[in-house]
């Protein structure tokens, strides 16, 4: 009886795992971004900010 | 940095939360960073390599200094003795000095090439960022929080002196001095930054006094970017 819902939260998961991108890896090269919209005085492309210290920070609205 | 539509953006990022910092929208970025949980913070050192990334603690003050220790303000030069005074002018921002000095090593008869070469694309580099900075100057002139754009167009007429750079720059300062509405903005702005400075919020009491306050201020300068902000640090202030 429990067999079902047990296999498909497994399923779940796994599907899941496979659909998450890998994180950009510690010493590798930063993948480049297109800029869309920039506020605040930013840098108008990903090539202005060579040669810089960069913080990243990905936000997200709730 | 978010890939969500830019309104979304402005309205929470900006607007709300008043981010004072480079505030970005890339299409796809979560997805390339393999972005799992937010925020995520990753770190970049000068030299173009991923210094930590989301699963590590972000980096503190002490390891950001140390990052910032190997920048340099001088684009690529030969590791030659010879353009050392180069280096320096570009570390020192001493663009004038720059400029007359390619100016008068291209002048110079029996310029080896490899040298010519090098002072003409320091000469076209000092003229990219020249035009850098005016497009800079441009933009900040646009808004809407034009008393944080009023110190960095101060900065550029300064440090770019005697180029279109501070040209540009002094046009739009000019500008706001000469419109009516900005100048409204400007003083509106000034009058935000000293009431938040004078309330310690982390004490109930002042941060009670702090919403009295806001609400004065929102009405006064009703449809300001100030008010704007007054009202989303109001709402913070007051919510729950």
């Amino acid at each position: 009886m429990f067999r079902t819902p047990r296999m498909l939260a497994l399923a779940l998961v796994a599907l899941g795992s496979a659909a998450l991108p890998a994180q950009v890896q510690k010493g590798g090269t930063p993948p480049e971004l297109v800029f869309d919209k920039v506020w605040n005085d930013g840098p108008a492309t990903f090539a202005d900010m060579a040669g810089k210290v960069v913080i990243l920070d990905f936000a997200q609205t709730w | 940095m978010s890939d969500e539509n830019e309104k979304l953006i402005e309205d929470t990022f900006i607007t709300k939360l008043g981010a004072k910092y480079p505030f970005v929208k890339a299409k796809g970025c979560n997805q390339k960073y393999g972005i799992k949980f937010f925020p995520s913070v990753f770190s970049i050192d000068a030299t173009g390599v991923v210094h930590s990334v989301a699963d590590d603690r972000m980096p503190g003050e002490a390891e950001i200094e140390q990052m910032l220790q190997a920048v340099s303000l001088a684009p690529k030069l030969p590791a030659d003795a010879r353009y050392d005074p180069i280096r320096t002018m570009w570390e020192k921002r001493d663009y004038a000095k720059l400029s007359a000095y390619l100016d008068k090593m291209l002048a110079a008869p029996n310029l080896d090439t490899e040298m010519q070469g090098v002072f003409e694309a320091q000469k076209q580099e000092l003229q990219k960022r020249v035009d850098a900075q005016c497009k800079r100057a441009e933009r900040l002139g646009q808004g809407p929080d034009y008393l944080a754009s009023s110190e960095q167009l101060n900065r550029i007429e300064k440090e770019w002196k005697g180029f279109a750079a501070a040209e540009a720059a002094k046009k739009e300062l000019d500008r706001f001095g000469a419109d009516v509405v900005i100048k409204k903005e400007l003083s509106a702005s000034k009058a935000l930054a000293k009431l938040q400075s004078s309330f310690d919020v982390s004490k109930v009491s002042q941060a009670k006094k702090l919403v009295v306050e806001l609400e004065k201020f929102a009405k006064k300068y009703e449809g300001t970017f100030a008010a704007g902000q007054a009202a989303e640090q109001l709402k913070g202030l007051t919510k729950g």
